[in-house]
């Protein structure tokens, strides 16, 4: 008897270890920012987008090499691998391409992802009644072609010619069967799909899925279980389960982190300077956990508005605000080189970007020669160290968003710098929604607006610097070229890339744009945000992507060691 | 006492009409709606978007006939959905205002069982170092602020100890799970902003009871108590005790009005899913509906606590009465 519970006791004391030496397969990920709304369609938020990279699958995606991958779809069609074509003539030319999904994608419950269900997706989203915030990319579809008999297959008839039109990123696809009896139902209501989808109504109906994980659980507020889909086509997760848990405030995001509650906070988790400072932290102490940093396509920028500061209209002015900033020495200083320096609106990691001074315009720090420049522009230094001109002080007021703290820090570094060079920059902030709701994108601010915009890797970048989209009362302030550009070269550029094919004239054209904006500069360029992330050390194949789409869309290569 | 409570009922319900109107009136004031928000976000919006989206939300129209649509809907029982949750808004506060009810009435409770035999004794001794050792924590209760005390419980109980949850309301696993073990996951994720809320709130009352107690105390009709024979414990419970409370029933009632709204930082420092973290965040996310509703809440619970206060004053004071003078 008691070599039997001796015995035991040494069973319990072996095997004890060995099941916890097993790899860890739940992660609880902390997040500042809740996944409101898990309709694909309908949904905007990036936290959205986070949640869905993990149960939903697109025809594409781009990946963490910025490079676009199939994913429900077999291959992405181009002109070259003969699954797109060009038809018509005239006004009437445009596109056809054919897709196929993959024969063993299907929804959660087991039915197939079709053709069909494409096709209704782009109904939805094209109804005016479905809060769709940007229906481009389903207006740039005219039809949607299914082949009856292998309904796997489908035929996409674009609406005109992009050289993008295979880009199916933002393109979100819906289960037919589960959600075509409440649009047809509520479709006549403002909101009524909107409001009654499965999504919202019944968010853990495994046959809304199709990524490698469904929704198990969902608590507003609180957090979002996921667990693993045994019907996702592609390979399956190392994780069982994983969570979504909100901690809004990210000053305890940390503490949550330390104290085990959270495995790891996800990149709408921390600021910047937390993450630098955590950093630091961690690399001192023996932690489990690693900050990760990667440059993104965010670019931080100041837009000009020139109609509001009328010495901003003088390029002289524009090129001193430029040379009289050390821009290199404040990313260094300020973000210890994590954020590097902007040279324009492409980032580092963009295909198109360029940093070759026989292309682009480069601003070396020379405050002299930007005291030269103010000079050349008629303004003159008095005797308290600034300039002026027809006995006005060169003052620039400076508008961000309030509270934030890198964004104060950068406005520091700058009013100290431009005042050595003689010119007066006062700082205005403003609460997110007021700056952005109305102050920038109505161009109310009166000379300088800091913000940053995320364009993809080899965007369109109409919405920024084509003259059309200058918000303006009469477009309803739609568009983002707060800056005001409005040059024929440049909207001709802008235009001509869209229906480009060759890819070496495209980059040739994206030289040229740069040139352009690098010359003019009605934009400071300031640097490119980091994306930021904490993670345990132990969690292998986790990449920041450095874009929109998230990580979340690889989550099935994550796995603990 | 019935007519006196009906008018009072009546003025309420006034009160509450108008005040919903000004707080919506307000809120369509504030400058960037949900719209334009978007559209900001959003490069490639076109114009004919942001008018498609204003109609849908009805932002084009003016604000009282916007009033009014909610107005109408929400005497009806229609509360409209939650913007950001795409869910009825009744289904996004029931979880919340428990929640919160749950944290302020616990915090409320203890503070209160804490706060008035603290007080008493502190006002029976006078000057002692019992007296001025309660009257440190008190003073220091009521002037830290309760995110800073909030993080280093974290800290400490949590980072260090790792005896409770850093933030949160339940656990995840136990989501569901059977009554017994629910309870005392929620008793763990309570301990931490129970604690943070309370300490703020024992400050003050622990001042109000040692005030109101000292002057009761010296008052005529205790020494008269005390002149009779009376024992120490009944003069100072029963006479002295009863009549102390009254100042501390208005401190009571006023915070009992913000029992549903009084949390807003407690709530986000422990991540606890409550209802002033919501009306905070549907205020930042113009999430309208449920902005609304959380806010009239509060102005409901306002209204309500001090009838109530009214109430309590006839029970502990004789000498108040709302019958007319005959």
């Amino acid at each position: 008897m008691k070599l039997t519970a001796l015995l035991s006791l040494l069973m319990a004391l072996i095997v004890v270890p060995v099941v916890h030496a097993k790899p860890k397969t739940e992660l609880i990920i902390g997040t500042a920012q809740e996944a409101a709304s898990l309709n694909p369609i309908t949904a905007k938020m990036l936290a959205s987008l986070i949640v869905q990279g993990a149960v939903l699958r697109n025809l594409n995606v781009l990946n963490e090499n910025v490079e676009w991958v199939p994913q429900l779809a077999t291959s992405t069609p181009s002109i070259e691998n003969g699954q797109a074509r060009f038809v018509g003539k005239g006004k009437n030319r445009h596109i056809e391409s054919n897709w196929q999904i993959r024969d063993k994608a299907v929804w959660g419950d087991g039915t197939p992802v079709t053709g069909y269900d494409v096709a209704f997706s782009h109904r939805v989203a094209l109804d005016p009644k479905v809060p769709v915030a940007t229906k481009q990319i389903y207006k740039a579809i005219k039809t949607v072609v299914v082949d009856k008999k292998n309904p796997k297959k489908f035929k996409l008839i674009h609406s005109g010619v992009s050289w993008s039109f295979a880009k199916m990123g933002d393109f979100f696809i819906v289960p037919k069967h589960l959600e075509e009896p409440v649009y047809e139902k509520f479709k006549d209501q403002p909101d009524g799909y909107k409001n009654n989808s499965n999504y919202a109504k019944n968010p853990t109906n495994p046959g809304l899925y199709n990524g490698p994980f469904t929704i198990a659980e969902v608590k507003f507020g609180s957090h979002i279980t996921l667990k693993r889909n045994p019907k996702f086509f592609g390979k399956k997760p190392s994780l069982e389960k994983v969570v979504f848990k909100l901690i809004p405030n990210t000053s305890t995001l940390e503490a949550n982190l330390r104290s085990g509650t959270i495995d790891m906070i996800n990149a709408i988790g921390i600021s910047f300077d937390q993450a630098l400072s955590l950093d630091k932290k961690l690399k001192r102490g023996t932690s489990k956990h690693q900050v990760n940093f990667r440059a993104s396509t965010s670019y931080e920028h100041i837009e000009l508005n020139l109609d509001k500061t009328p010495a901003l209209k003088d390029k002289k002015v524009r090129h001193a605000l430029m040379y009289g900033l050390d821009r290199d020495s404040m990313t260094q200083s300020l973000f210890e080189g994590k954020q590097p320096t902007a040279l324009h609106f492409f980032a580092p990691s963009d295909p198109w970007y360029t940093d070759d001074q026989a292309k682009i315009k480069t601003y070396k720090y020379d405050p002299k020669r930007a005291m030269k420049l103010l000079e050349e522009a008629g303004f003159r230094k008095k005797a308290d160290g600034y300039y002026y001109k027809d006995g006005k002080r060169l003052q620039i007021s400076m508008m961000s968003t309030a509270g934030n703290k890198t964004r104060e820090l950068v406005q520091v570094f700058m009013q100290n710098q431009y005042k050595q060079i003689g010119i007066e920059m006062t700082i205005k902030n403003e609460p997110a929604r007021v700056f952005f709701g109305q102050t920038t994108f109505q161009r109310k601010f009166p000379g300088m607006a800091m913000f940053a915009f995320t364009p993809l890797p080899e965007d369109d970048m109409r919405p920024y610097l084509h003259s059309d989209f200058i918000p303006r009362k009469e477009n309803g302030f739609s568009g983002n070229n707060v800056s005001a550009w409005n040059s024929k070269q440049l909207d001709g550029i802008l235009e001509k890339m869209q229906t480009e094919f060759d890819e070496n004239k495209r980059k040739r054209m994206a030289a040229d744009l740069m040139s352009f904006y690098t010359e003019e500069v009605q934009t400071i360029p300031l640097y490119y945000r980091a994306e930021v992330s904490v993670t345990p050390k132990n969690l292998r194949n986790y990449n920041l992507t450095s874009h929109k789409f998230p990580a979340t869309n690889h989550i099935e290569n994550w796995k603990f060691e | 006492m019935l007519r006196y409570f009906s008018g009072r009922l009546l003025g309420a319900v006034a009160t509450f009409f108008v005040l919903s109107y000004v707080i919506f009136q307000l809120m369509a004031l504030m400058p960037g709606d949900p719209v334009d928000t978007m559209a900001s976000s959003i490069p490639n919006i076109t114009a004919a978007d942001i008018a498609r989206l204003k109609a849908l939300y009805g932002l084009d129209k003016p604000g009282y006939v916007r009033f009014w649509n909610w107005f109408s809907g929400a005497i009806t029982g229609d509360l409209g959905y939650s913007r950001t949750y795409q869910v009825p808004v009744t289904q996004i506060v029931a979880g919340p205002i428990f929640n919160t009810f749950l944290l302020s009435i616990c915090s409320l409770s203890l503070a209160l069982l804490i706060a008035i035999p603290l007080g008493v004794f502190s006002a029976l001794k006078k000057n002692s170092s019992f007296d001025y050792i309660v009257n440190f924590f008190a003073f220091a209760g009521i002037s830290v602020p309760s995110f800073w005390l909030g993080i280093v419980l974290i800290i400490l109980f949590s980072v260090t100890f790792q005896w409770l949850p850093a933030g949160g309301t339940t656990s995840v696993e136990l989501s569901g799970s059977e009554a017994g073990s629910a309870f005392f996951d929620r008793l763990k994720y309570l301990i931490l902003p129970v604690t943070s809320l309370m300490f703020f709130q024992l400050g003050s009352f622990v001042r109000y009871t040692r005030n109101a107690m000292l002057e009761i105390l010296n008052d005529d009709f205790i020494r008269t108590a005390r002149a009779k024979g009376l024992d120490n414990s009944k003069v100072v419970f029963k006479h002295a005790l009863r009549n102390a409370l009254i100042p501390l029933i208005t401190v009571v009632s006023i915070s009992m009005g913000f029992l549903l709204s009084g949390a807003i930082i407690t709530e986000t420092v422990f991540a606890y899913n409550g209802l002033g973290r919501l009306v905070y965040d549907s205020i930042m996310g113009n999430d309208f509906n449920v902005a609304m509703v959380g806010l009239l809440l509060v102005v409901g619970m306002v209204l309500l606590m001090n009838m109530v206060a009214d109430f309590m004053y006839a029970v502990v004071d004789p000498r108040v009465s709302y019958e007319k003078p005959r």
